[in-house]
């Protein structure tokens, strides 16, 4: 039919050059013959289009596996709760209060609606775990305090003038307001962590008792549901189709000649992958897996060797933790005292206004005493973590997962090897890391100990080239590992189109038909 | 000439599509050249 329509066409063409155009009636006929058959096209060029939508909404609309999104919830509801029995995280962290408090320093002078509402999150976390805070509990200082009776009287509408007003009065008095605020939320925590430990206690024996498993069995079922997630994202049709449509990938490289070109690069002897083929194709997932853990462990190579420096001194960190506690709970007791003497003042009826401002002025250098000896907490209970839960045998994953618990010492890592990073940088760092600690296809990481020194790239080569991939140690070379990694991605996706039982013409003609429908 | 169109293959009708396309321009660059009035451009 194509063929007839493109000599109809051509032959209506040399008709139409036939004809005469010298007079005024030559060309109104000659015209009219134009305007119909322009007509008649528009008409044929109307159904095709309609045939062309048709056929592509049949590809187009196939749906995603309905068993992805059920596993996905599955996760969502697993990943809730997986902090509960997470050893590595304190309380503190569980809490979120890491964040939240990192989070206030962050925004200091930048957006007090997100100090605000981190303010709000820590109150209500805070209730979560059993305990009301009122204004009475922010008294670390007489500016704490003022802010948040405010605060709590206009507690849902955090954007209020009142508030805004309340802040920029406060904060000409005592610039520190918002640090004030952060060692408040942290002597909070401390003054009641025994509840909150106990809280968190009851929640996972409560988690663990519903879902009736261990909390070994709660993280093979975990990564067990992500491999199988994957696997099922990883072929299907829709995911894969859409794929395409979203210009992330090229069909090009999936002609025949050009997928048979990408594999004869990847394999050393092509006899024996024929002979071989299966076994083969699953090795090329396998390397794709191992390729994207190295690219990602050498992306956060300087976070395991800054705790790998801290563990050499590991000796030094033993009680620090408690001394630092201890400190800090001796000079919270006088500042206490010393509010408390003030708060009477300012009750009485007397005029105490110039005893008031002194006493004042006496306890501002014991809350930028106080500050400093949370700022060495921070540091302490990092080192804490790698002296209670690193030693000689573990690995490189157990590395990264000590760094990834506390975010106010990873974002500090992160800035100090980037100094320039943004905060939205860093939150996608975060996010990278515990996806890649989270990956469970990962067998470097996990079979690599705090004290080996060994070459992971001769690991990799000899482990594939025993498997008939061709790879070299300058594939991985990190100027050429992207391009190796997107070459053997090709190789993987074709093997998964193939197993999807996709199309590839399907997919193309719904690429070409885009710009018609 | 429509009738057809359910028997053409994926690769063809794209390709038809693009020819009647390309044919119904060229008739309308027609109908713009031609002057009635005066001499045809």
């Amino acid at each position: 039919m194509k063929d007839e329509i493109h000599n109809t066409i051509e032959a209506e063409k040399e008709v139409l050059s036939a004809l005469p155009l010298k007079t005024k009636k030559n060309k109104t006929l000659y015209l009219t013959k134009v305007q119909e058959l322009k007509k008649k096209y528009k008409n044929f060029l109307s159904d095709i289009a309609i045939e062309i939508v048709k056929r592509s909404k049949k590809i187009k609309n196939i749906e995603e596996n309905s068993e992805i999104s059920i596993i996905n919830a599955r996760l969502k509801e697993l990943e809730e709760n997986m902090i509960l029995i997470n050893k590595n995280l304190s309380s503190f962290e569980k809490m979120g209060l890491d964040k939240i408090t990192y989070g206030l320093i962050y925004y200091y002078k930048e957006n007090l609606n997100k100090i605000n509402k981190n303010i709000l999150k820590a109150i209500n976390i805070f209730n979560n775990c059993g305990i009301e805070l009122t204004a009475a509990h922010f008294d670390y200082s007489h500016y704490t305090y003022d802010y948040m009776l405010v605060f709590f009287k206009v507690i849902y509408d955090l954007k209020s003038d009142l508030l805004r007003q309340s802040f920029e009065k406060i904060f000409w008095k005592c610039p520190d307001l918002i640090v004030h605020l952060d060692l408040n939320i942290r002597y909070l925590y401390l003054e009641n962590k025994n509840e909150i430990d106990k809280y968190f206690s009851d929640k996972k024996k409560e988690f663990l008792l519903k879902e009736k498993m261990s909390e070994e069995e709660v993280f093979t079922e975990y990564y067990g549901l992500i491999k199988t997630r994957n696997a099922l994202v990883d072929c299907d049709q829709s995911t894969i189709i859409k794929s395409f449509i979203d210009h992330k990938y090229s069909i090009n490289d999936y002609s025949s000649i050009n997928v048979k070109n990408n594999f004869a690069k990847l394999i050393i002897d092509n006899e024996y992958y024929t002979q071989n083929e299966e076994v083969t194709d699953e090795n090329i997932v396998k390397l794709e897996h191992s390729l994207i853990e190295y690219q990602d462990y050498l992306s956060f190579r300087y976070v395991i060797d800054d705790i790998i420096k801290k563990y050499k001194e590991k000796d030094t960190y033993k009680n620090i933790l408690n001394i630092k506690l201890k400190e800090i709970s001796k000079q919270e007791d006088i500042l206490r005292k010393m509010n408390l003497k003030i708060y009477k003042l300012k009750s009485s009826k007397k005029d105490n206004k110039k005893i008031i401002e002194s006493l004042l002025n006496e306890t501002d250098p014991i809350l930028l005493d106080l500050k400093n000896r949370y700022a060495e907490l921070d540091v302490a209970i990092i080192n804490d973590k790698v002296y209670n839960l690193l030693n000689n045998d573990s690995t490189y994953h157990d590395i990264l997962s000590v760094a990834c618990s506390n975010y106010n010492y990873l974002t500090r890592c992160i800035k100090d090897h980037e100094k320039d990073i943004t905060e939205d940088d860093i939150k996608t760092k975060v996010y990278k890391l515990k996806s890649f600690i989270n990956n469970p296809y990962n067998t470097i990481i996990n079979n690599i100990n705090i004290n080996d020194n060994r070459n992971i790239i001769l690991t990799i080569v000899d482990r594939y080239k025993l498997l008939n991939i061709n790879i070299t140690e300058e594939n991985l070379e990190e100027r050429n590992l992207e391009n190796y990694i997107a070459s053997v991605h090709i190789a993987v996706m074709y093997l998964n189109i193939v197993t999807s039982h996709i199309n590839i013409e399907d997919v193309d003609f719904v690429l070409k038909a885009l710009p018609i429908i | 000439m429509s009738e057809d169109l359910t028997t053409i293959s994926n690769e063809d009708i794209i390709v038809l599509y693009n020819e009647v396309n390309e044919y119904i321009k060229f008739l309308e660059d027609e109908i713009a050249n031609v002057d009635i009035d005066g001499d045809s451009k």
